[in-house]
């Protein structure tokens, strides 16, 4: 057995409790405190009880929604890095979440009743972002910093759109304001049942590539010689990244920076085998999201912080240090 | 010597006038335009009649509703606009970069970040006091953004440009979990920053205006230790300019010119950067020409934004600072395919 | 508009320079000979740039002097400096659309109030350095217009402006086909005959150094290995000491200077910091 896969046996449980932990303090922190213990009983025996209540109609599609999302935002970062080389690459930071975003506002008040459907819109509109994006990057080839800086056009471009429909269509639009507001507060039980097969499946077969992100991540033309058809499975591994930000959007809004540093993280931990990473990433991004929704709800208690702002804040310096080290 | 001799086009003074005339009346005309727009439109005829001082109790009643209301807001899109646009004019010849603009190096988010904070702490603060700590928030910004971006000596545009954003995204985000802890009262007062002049004032004007006033000018005279810098630092030395004082000095100009004008219209995303280019395409390189032609289009730029967004779908209105993003985003990413080689 | 000549324009004495810790020359003494086109050779690092930058102000030395007409260049006020001495560094960059007209009234700058009024004798000026190097047909060009050696000659006019006794030119050469080269150097030549100007030049290619300079600066090491007469300096001694060549080394039937040609690198180098000619590198790819 070789090195990784002795840490992965360290790792994958350290991961695990994190996980575990994360999800009972995201179950019991609130205005209203519960003591895990407490969390564990009436988990397998509810009752009508406040606290009972809280974590099964509140805290439980809410913990939940953190999980997934952030699951989704780790493994779709992770994919993109590998398949593009590029350490910048983060959904946010490509376009892909301010595209997505957008696309759900126009379906919002466009086409209301979309329902479980606006994933495949938002997916439509991340990809868009992200051709958009990778368009106006080709022509330097794809160098690290003109990529993030293309994409961050395209993301501020996408989210004046979005503001300026908000606006312009102020009463119909209120039903997305909510769901964009990069937090996952009030998400509910039918929120998760839009949304989870959008996340769930992607998710489930993202682990399975792992080799094939191997192959990929050792270049185009290396692989292609390995007997990868690389054209098609490169564009195959990128749509499932994308389409894994779209669903994360759909939940929660754009945000930003998970889909960076969760994928660095689970490298940092073990190393360049994405068949060990991607699930690490998986685990690590759901803890993560979970414990900064704890963080965002106890830090200006009794109101809430976006997430998304909390992450921005924390996460922007992270990517300020990335960018500093790649050579323009 | 093979190509064939070129005569030069002819360049006398009123050639050169023309264009910045041109737009100067254009922008006039914009600007009577826009004070008649508003939820109770003004019939030009009435506006005049209003605006030259008839009497009469209807033009009593313009005059209250244009000089109260619209001339303050029509005055702030036109300095804010020649302020980022002279500001960006400034940085692109100091740091030899076509992507710099005060809201991509992180000028604008910083004067945002230390308004924010200004008032927080002190909230009554005087007017006149919020350009200087929104100058050092700035200042404080854009010096970090030009350690953070420094690779060796150089300075490489595109490292430049996105550590530029990345310490604006985390300082408009600081600034946003600052304000979720403030009273309503002081979000509503500030809701301005995100870019809009929406709601400006005489008073707002007031804060501005003398630093538009000094600074605008300023810049202008300082044209041709712009033209030096833009040159190079190795060929300004040798033509005997100072360079460190010249480069600072201008860069003091160009931070304070965007700071204030956050303090008015708050950031008005791509003007910076826009506005110099094309003013480059219409006047060619030499400053001495190209910051006025450069503050005419930011000024026009503005206001035909704000107008805009005011009459898409009255009563609602679409901030100025949204519509340039949308004009300007897409010039960005024009750019930055362009400087790729 | 032919200057007086001093006699020693430039001098410096015990000069040592360097970026940070690293001297990259120590101790260096040279004088420059009024009214002559003086040429910089010497290996690629050996300095020779870098002491070009530091006899024009552009680098501030960490020891010794450099006098300027028997004054200190660098206690000298600095357009002061850029009225006695002009110096094109190598490939700068003009804005985009800037025209070869606007270039050269850049010369004018250290002659110029804070406000940049533009004098008569300005305009003379202007007109005489376009006229000069060939470019008042070009005026209205705008650089990126030109072609590479055209750019140069309006750059060159521009330093022509600044009308100084003194003109630096740092690898005026480089990046131009050869024609352009010819077209560069007998310019400077042309202008050192009927201007009287000083020229020193830094240029990489020996024959065209041979040719077109009366002086002849050879840098190695960070010091000044030999300076002299062309004629007399080149010998295989010297091109195999400061360039690390086994060279032939003969008369040119024409202008009856030497001409080089260089056959084989030499093996045995006196030691040097770093760099090509080190004996590391040699040892590694030696014949």
């Amino acid at each position: 057995m070789n090195r990784p896969h002795r840490w992965a046996l360290l790792w994958y449980p350290a991961a695990a409790a994190l996980l575990a932990a994360a999800s009972l303090l995201s179950l019991g922190s609130g205005a209203l405190h519960i003591a895990p213990e407490e969390v564990l009983r009436v988990l397998q025996s509810p009752d009508d009880s406040r606290e009972s209540l809280a974590v099964w109609t509140l805290r439980f599609p809410r913990t939940l929604a953190a999980g997934l999302a952030g699951a989704a935002l780790g493994v779709s970062g992770l994919l993109l890095q590998g398949v593009t080389r590029n350490p910048l690459a983060d959904p946010g930071i490509l376009g892909v979440e301010a595209g997505a975003a957008l696309a759900l506002m126009l379906s919002v008040v466009f086409f209301p009743g979309l329902g479980s459907l606006s994933v495949p819109f938002a997916f439509g509109g991340g990809l868009l972002a992200a051709a958009l994006t990778l368009g106006f990057a080709a022509r330097s080839g794809f160098s690290p910093l003109r990529l993030a800086l293309s994409g961050v056009a395209v993301a501020a471009l996408c989210s004046a759109v979005t503001r300026s429909i908000q606006i312009l269509w102020e009463d119909r639009a209120q039903a997305a304001l909510v769901l964009l507001n990069g937090s996952v507060a009030g998400r509910t039980w039918e929120d998760l049942a839009r949304v989870w097969p959008w996340l769930a499946l992607p998710l489930a077969l993202a682990l399975l590539l792992g080799s094939r992100v191997n192959l990929l991540a050792l270049g185009e033309d290396v692989a292609r010689s390995l007997g990868a058809q690389a054209g098609r499975e490169l564009l195959g591994l990128s749509l499932l990244g994308v389409l894994l930000a779209a669903g994360a959007v759909a939940l929660t809004g754009p945000l930003g920076y998970v889909g960076l540093v969760v994928p660095h993280l689970a490298r940092g931990l073990l190393g360049r085998d994405h068949r060990l990473t991607l699930p690490l990433a998986a685990m690590l991004g759901a803890a993560l999201l979970m414990l900064a929704d704890v963080a965002a709800r106890l830090i200006n208690a009794p109101a809430e912080t976006p997430v998304g702002l909390l992450i921005a804040a924390l996460g922007t310096p992270f990517f300020i240090l990335l960018a500093r080290r790649i050579r323009a | 010597m093979t190509s064939a001799p070129l005569p030069s086009p002819p360049q006398t003074r009123w050639a050169q006038a023309a264009l910045p005339l041109g737009l100067a009346l254009g922008v006039l005309a914009l600007a009577f335009f826009a004070l008649g727009v508003g939820a109770v439109p003004t019939p030009p005829a009435d506006l005049w009649a209003a605006l030259s001082g008839q009497p009469g109790e209807a033009a009593d009643l313009t005059r209250r509703l244009v000089f109260d209301l619209r001339l303050p807001r029509v005055v702030a899109a036109l300095l804010g606009g020649a302020m980022f646009a002279v500001s960006g004019t400034i940085l692109q010849a100091v740091v030899r970069n076509p992507l710099a603009s005060p809201d991509l190096v992180g000028v604008g988010a910083g004067a945002g970040l230390a308004v924010t904070l200004l008032l927080l702490a002190l909230p009554d603060a005087p007017g006149w006091l919020l350009p200087w700590g929104a100058a050092l928030g700035a200042w404080g910004a854009f010096l970090a953004v030009l350690a953070l971006a420094r690779d060796g000596a150089r300075l490489p545009p595109v490292r430049l440009a996105l550590l530029g954003v990345a310490v604006g995204a985390a300082c408009t985000a600081l600034g946003q979990v600052v304000l979720l802890r403030a009273s309503d009262h002081l979000g509503g007062a500030l809701a301005f920053l995100a870019g809009t002049v929406y709601g400006a004032d005489w008073a707002r004007v007031g804060r501005a205006l003398p630093w538009a006033l000094t600074l605008l000018p300023a810049a202008w005279l300082l044209s041709r230790r712009l033209d030096l810098l833009a040159l190079g630092e190795n060929m300004a030395l040798a033509l005997g300019h100072r360079v460190t004082l010249g480069r600072y000095g201008t860069l003091l100009v160009a931070v304070g010119l965007a700071a204030s004008a956050v303090t008015l219209c708050g950031v008005l995303g791509f003007v910076g950067l826009v506005a110099p280019h094309l003013a480059r395409l219409l006047a060619g390189s030499l400053h001495g020409r190209t910051l006025p032609v450069s503050a005419l289009l930011g000024a026009g730029l503005v206001l035909a934004a704000d107008t805009l967004g005011r009459v898409l779908s009255p009563p609602l209105e679409v901030p100025a600072g949204l519509i340039t993003t949308l004009l300007g985003a897409p010039y960005f990413l024009y750019l930055l395919q362009r400087t790729a080689r | 508009m032919t200057e007086p000549i001093p006699p020693r324009p430039l001098e410096a004495s015990h000069l040592t320079l360097g970026y940070g810790e690293q001297a990259i020359l120590s101790d260096l003494n040279f004088a420059l000979r009024g009214g002559a086109v003086t040429s910089l050779v010497g290996a690629n690092g050996c300095g020779k740039s870098t002491l070009l930058r530091a006899l024009s102000r552009l680098l501030a030395p960490s020891g010794g002097s450099v006098m300027l007409d028997g004054q200190d260049l660098h206690r000298l006020n600095a357009k002061e400096v850029a009225r006695r001495l002009a110096i094109l560094p190598q490939g700068p960059v003009a804005p985009e659309g800037l025209t070869v007209e606007q270039l050269v009234w850049f010369g004018r700058h250290p002659h110029q109030g804070f406000l940049g009024g533009r004098s008569e004798a300005d305009r003379a000026q202007v007109a005489w350095a376009m006229s000069q190097t060939g470019m008042t047909a070009f005026a209205g060009r705008p650089l990126e217009a030109l072609s590479g050696g055209q750019r140069q000659r309006a750059w060159i006019a521009m330093s022509l402006a600044q009308s100084t006794p003194v003109l630096l030119l740092d690898e005026p050469t480089t990046y131009l086909d050869l024609s352009h080269q010819l077209e560069v150097l007998e310019l400077v030549q042309r202008l050192n005959r009927e201007q009287g100007k000083t020229v020193v030049m830094v240029l990489h290619d020996l024959n065209q150094a041979v040719r077109y300079s009366d002086e002849l600066v050879a840098v190695q090491g960070g010091r000044v290995y030999a300076q002299g007469d062309p004629a007399e300096l080149m010998t295989p001694e010297l091109l195999r000491d400061v360039f690390g060549l086994k060279a032939h080394v003969l008369q040119d039937p024409d202008t009856g200077r030497p001409h080089i040609i260089p056959y084989a690198v030499a093996r045995v180098l006196p030691p040097q910091a770093g760099g090509l000619g080190s004996p590391e590198f040699m040892s590694q790819t030696g014949p």
